[in-house]
């Protein structure tokens, strides 16, 4: 074992082929040893900042460490519209002494699965102190780093925050639209007419408030696809062949968009209520019916601190808030909508108990619903109209509701037949109206298939 | 546990430090175990029985080793076969049981069932480690440790435990026994911690979460390509050293000296010194633990390449039971014994440039074999680079997106130069303001990470296959 010394000093990777009379090189070990050499001489030449490279550390991990527990948990989060994690529990609830607690298997039972572990993970993201503080110093250094973006939110001129978005999947819009058309054929039977109405997203038809070569195309591709495809099911004796009315609502409005409207929210997903507006006008049009001109409105602004979902992802609490705006008119408060989903019953189209929080988007017919009814108090022979939407249909209801008794589902919670339901309230019309982001991300409106 | 979260920096350390330094000094390797069982249980608790029988069997087999080692010579050394065969058998059951079973079933008259066991978090790094206790007591390079706890809490450490480095037991063997914590150590090691943090979270993170999206892009173009695997050469280094640097911080803070894991690798000038520099732990171990017992280079040249096939066949495999971990240490073995022949002679006239560009170059395809366990999808990729499948050469997005991380990527860049490093250390000795500056630089990065970690979606764990 007396070559071991020399062995020790040879390396796999790095026996070269012994060049004898050269100087001994410097290995790894001996870099490392004069690093630790170096860290420790100015660690010992410096007490003062290293007491306070100390403190600073110590005090920042204890103090928010004690803060998440001194500070009361939140249970539900206004931003973002979901429960948050309450204090995580070791074990699940028993009635029962600890043998019998044992004997169940319920001893410890979630450290040991790990949904503690988990739970934990969850509880310190929710009730970190200053959060918000947090999550806005992180939108501030990427942007900082010039990425432009953060969270895949991307910031805009004038303001504007875009979400991106990458990947749309094509198959879907036409898996969508194909799945309305069969609809419409089967509801032209009945001889009610249906109408797919795609909406742009924000990336879409504010596109002129994009950063500098922002990559527009992939955002055109879906638009293409779809558009080209409805042109080839409207051509006379095609395969596929559809009357279904079909409205690209993009266009019109980034066409507003660029002459300076205010189409869209900067900070939310949704347009403006001008937007939907502007929406209104383009469906009556298609329907040969005279749309009320805009001056018939009273705009009453509701808020002007609206955060939409795009300002709350992207961290840029240097954005300026959003307005929100009603269009109001005569006679509009001689309404009741019924929400179909808890019974609640509201006069006119608006929930303005949402305006108080985060979300004020929902005020319009209160939110989310599966299904929700609009109809005139004491006229009973308007024209019944089904509106199949995603939220784009919140805005937009108002509108609508002067010229038609409102149906309004939504199919990502309304999960029984859309046709049943045309069929039994008598509508005469039906809407399709949902945004890309809904036509691309899931191929929701299959649902109209079912009987 | 992951240093890299909210409940680590918030909780577990802070608990951990200041009990760790109120109990006196013979209870400080108790509540290292204690504390180190308890992060290892973490999310995945049975498993700590798996880690307790580890350390009770090679505490035994330490002891007797060490007992025989110079009356009986013989026992000791069945006793070291036998703790050799039970630590690595435990390791090829855990990790290479379903790679095993499931290629021996491709031929005829074989079918063993795989078992889809989940691989005890850290269980690469804490076997060698093991392993090297009752080895150098066997070859009295170590003394025998009477203390089961101390045993326990030399294999358990929880700055190391998951992701390295591999500390072997005659580098901490008087460390475990006695050591000296002090406010520089302490001091020194927030430093190295909070470096590691922040290459962790907002280097290695970032830059991951831009190839994953790169690896994933459906319409992946030849440039888009290029640069995503870039992204993950970035993402490989920063997180892999970043958490050897939180190691070597948390282990400062407690008196411990491990030594250093990654030493700018992507400034190498050949494959050779690439290997020197990146995990140098794992090379120590491989070295002073397999190429030289099977005979280093004495016995011929056969012989010689014969271990360095066996090392790099082993350190491949190391990394992850499947073929591309195997193919890509083999790609190793092959450009290592390339080296060793002729080109590291013929290189020396090179200039230094082409060097670089030399192991750069091979580096990065090497990290292509080494991310995709799907070998038909790392094809894939690899056609993308040249054009195969790939949606053109450059697209709109591939602009626009490296115009926005152009100074992400030059931050990248610099951070693997040990020039900063140098720069820092520089003034630091220097001048007296600039070390409070620093000081409050640290607190300004760990207030950073900790911004990135409340509003993150995206942390990674890379070595749960290691």
């Amino acid at each position: 074992m007396e070559n071991n010394e020399i062995m020790k000093n040879e390396s796999v990777t790095a026996a070269s082929p012994a060049p004898a009379a050269k100087p001994k090189k410097r290995t790894m070990q001996d870099e490392a040893d004069e690093l630790f050499a170096l860290q420790m001489r100015v660690a010992d030449g410096a007490k003062g900042s290293d007491r306070t490279v100390m403190a600073l550390f110590l005090a920042f991990i204890f103090v928010l460490g004690a803060l998440i527990f001194i500070i009361p948990d939140k249970e539900f989060s206004e931003q973002e519209n979901r429960a948050l994690q309450g204090l995580p529990q070791l074990q699940s609830k028993f009635d029962g002494n600890l043998i019998e607690r044992i004997k169940a298997g319920k001893f410890l039972d979630k450290y040991f699965s790990g949904d503690f572990a988990e739970d934990v993970g969850d509880y310190y993201s929710d009730q970190f102190p200053a959060r918000d503080f947090f999550v806005g110093l992180k939108g501030v250094t990427e942007i900082a780093m010039l990425k432009g973006e953060n969270n895949d939110v991307v910031l805009g001129k004038d303001g504007y925050l875009l979400s991106r978005m990458d990947h749309p999947d094509i198959d879907n819009v036409l898996k969508n639209y194909d799945a309305s058309a069969a609809f419409a054929n089967r509801m032209a039977e009945a001889g009610i007419p249906v109408t797919f109405a795609a909406a742009g997203r924000v990336i879409d038809i504010a596109e002129d408030k994009l950063p500098a070569l922002y990559p527009v195309d992939v955002l055109h591709r879906p638009w293409d696809a779809l558009n080209d495809h409805a042109a080839q099911t409207h051509i006379a004796g095609s395969a596929d062949y559809t009357d279904m009315l079909y409205l690209d609502l993009c266009a019109p409005l980034k066409a507003a968009s660029e002459a300076g409207d205010d189409v869209m929210y900067r900070t939310d997903h949704h347009w403006t209520t001008h937007g939907a507006y502007l929406a209104y006008v383009e469906l009556m049009k298609l329907w040969g019916m005279e749309a009320l001109p805009e001056s018939a409105f009273t705009v009453e602004v509701v808020s002007d601190a609206f955060y939409g979902t795009a300002w709350r992802n992207a961290g840029m609490k240097w954005i300026e808030p959003d307005t929100m705006e009603y269009y109001r008119y005569e006679g509009d408060e001689d309404f009741t909508m019924t929400v179909h989903d808890d019974g609640s019953v509201f006069e006119g189209f608006y929930d303005r108990s949402y305006l108080e929080k985060t979300d004020k988007y929902s005020s319009f017919i209160s939110g989310n619903h599966a299904y929700v009814t609009i109809e005139k108090n004491g006229d009973e022979n308007r024209e019944r109209l089904l509106l199949v939407k995603d939220s784009f249909g919140h805005s937009l209801a108002p509108f609508l509701a002067y010229h038609f008794d409102l149906e309004i589902i939504d199919l990502r919670y309304y999960k029984t037949s859309t046709s049943a339901l045309a069929l039994e309230t008598g509508c005469d019309r039906v809407l399709l109206i949902n945004n890309m982001d809904s036509l691309t991300s899931a191929a929701t409106l299959g649902l109209l298939g079912m009987e | 546990m992951l240093f890299s979260s909210l409940e680590f920096l918030f909780a577990y350390l802070p608990i951990v430090l200041l009990i760790y330094f109120i109990a006196p000094v013979k209870l400080r390797n108790l509540w290292i175990l204690l504390v180190s069982l308890f992060f290892y249980g973490w999310g995945e608790p049975v498993y700590v029985f798996l880690m307790i029988f580890t350390v009770l069997f090679d505490y035994v087999c330490g002891y007797f080793v060490g007992k025989y080692k110079d009356t009986h010579h013989k026992r000791a050394k069945v006793i070291l076969i036998i703790s050799v065969i039970v630590n690595l058998g435990l390791l090829g059951f855990f990790k290479y049981f379903d790679f095993f079973a499931e290629n021996l079933s491709k031929l005829p008259f074989i079918d063993i069932p795989t078992l889809g066991l989940t691989l005890p978090i850290g269980i690469s790094f804490y076997t060698f480690q093991i392993m090297s206790y009752v080895i150098d007591v066997y070859r009295g390079d170590a003394r025998v440790q009477k203390n089961p706890i101390v045993v326990g809490a030399y294999v358990s450490l929880f700055p190391q435990l998951i992701a390295g480095p591999i500390v072997r037991y005659q580098d901490v063997d008087d460390a475990l026994r006695e050591r000296h914590e002090s406010a520089a150590m302490f001091a020194s090691g927030i430093r190295t911690f909070v470096a590691g943090l922040g290459k962790k979270v907002v280097f290695a993170n970032a830059a991951g979460a831009l190839w994953d999206a790169a690896a994933a892009d459906p319409d992946r173009t030849v440039i888009g390509a290029w640069i995503g695997l870039l992204f993950y050469c970035f993402q490989i280094y920063f997180d892999f050293s970043g958490y050897s640097d939180m190691a070597i911080g948390l282990g400062k803070m407690m008196g411990f000296r491990f030594l250093e894991n990654f030493n700018y690798p992507y400034i190498s000038q050949n494959i050779t010194e690439f290997w020197r520099r990146w995990h140098i732990s794992l090379g120590t171990w491989f070295r002073e633990y397999v190429y030289i017992p099977l005979g280093g280079n004495r016995g011929g040249l056969f012989k010689m390449y014969r271990n360095i096939f066996v090392v790099w066949f082993l350190t491949g495999f190391w990394h992850g039971a499947d073929w591309n971990f195997i193919i890509w240490g083999l790609y190793y073995f092959v450009l290592l014994v390339v080296e060793k022949t002729f080109l590291l002679e013929r290189m020396k006239r090179w200039p230094q440039v082409f060097r670089h560009i030399y192991t750069l170059f091979f580096v990065y395809f090497g990290w292509l074999i080494f991310v995709f366990d799907d070998m038909g999808a790392g094809a894939s990729y690899l056609g993308t680079m040249f054009g195969v499948g790939s949606a053109g050469f450059i697209s709109s997005s591939d602009v626009y997106s490296l115009l926005h991380k152009l100074v992400f990527i030059a931050i990248l860049v610099i951070a693997s130069l040990p020039q900063p490093r140098q720069l820092f250390y520089k003034f630091y000795e220097k001048s007296k303001s600039f070390r409070y500056i620093a000081a409050v630089g640290a607190l300004l990065v760990t207030v950073l990470v900790t911004a990135y970690l409340v509003d993150s979606s995206y942390n990674p764990f890379l070595y749960f296959r290691f």
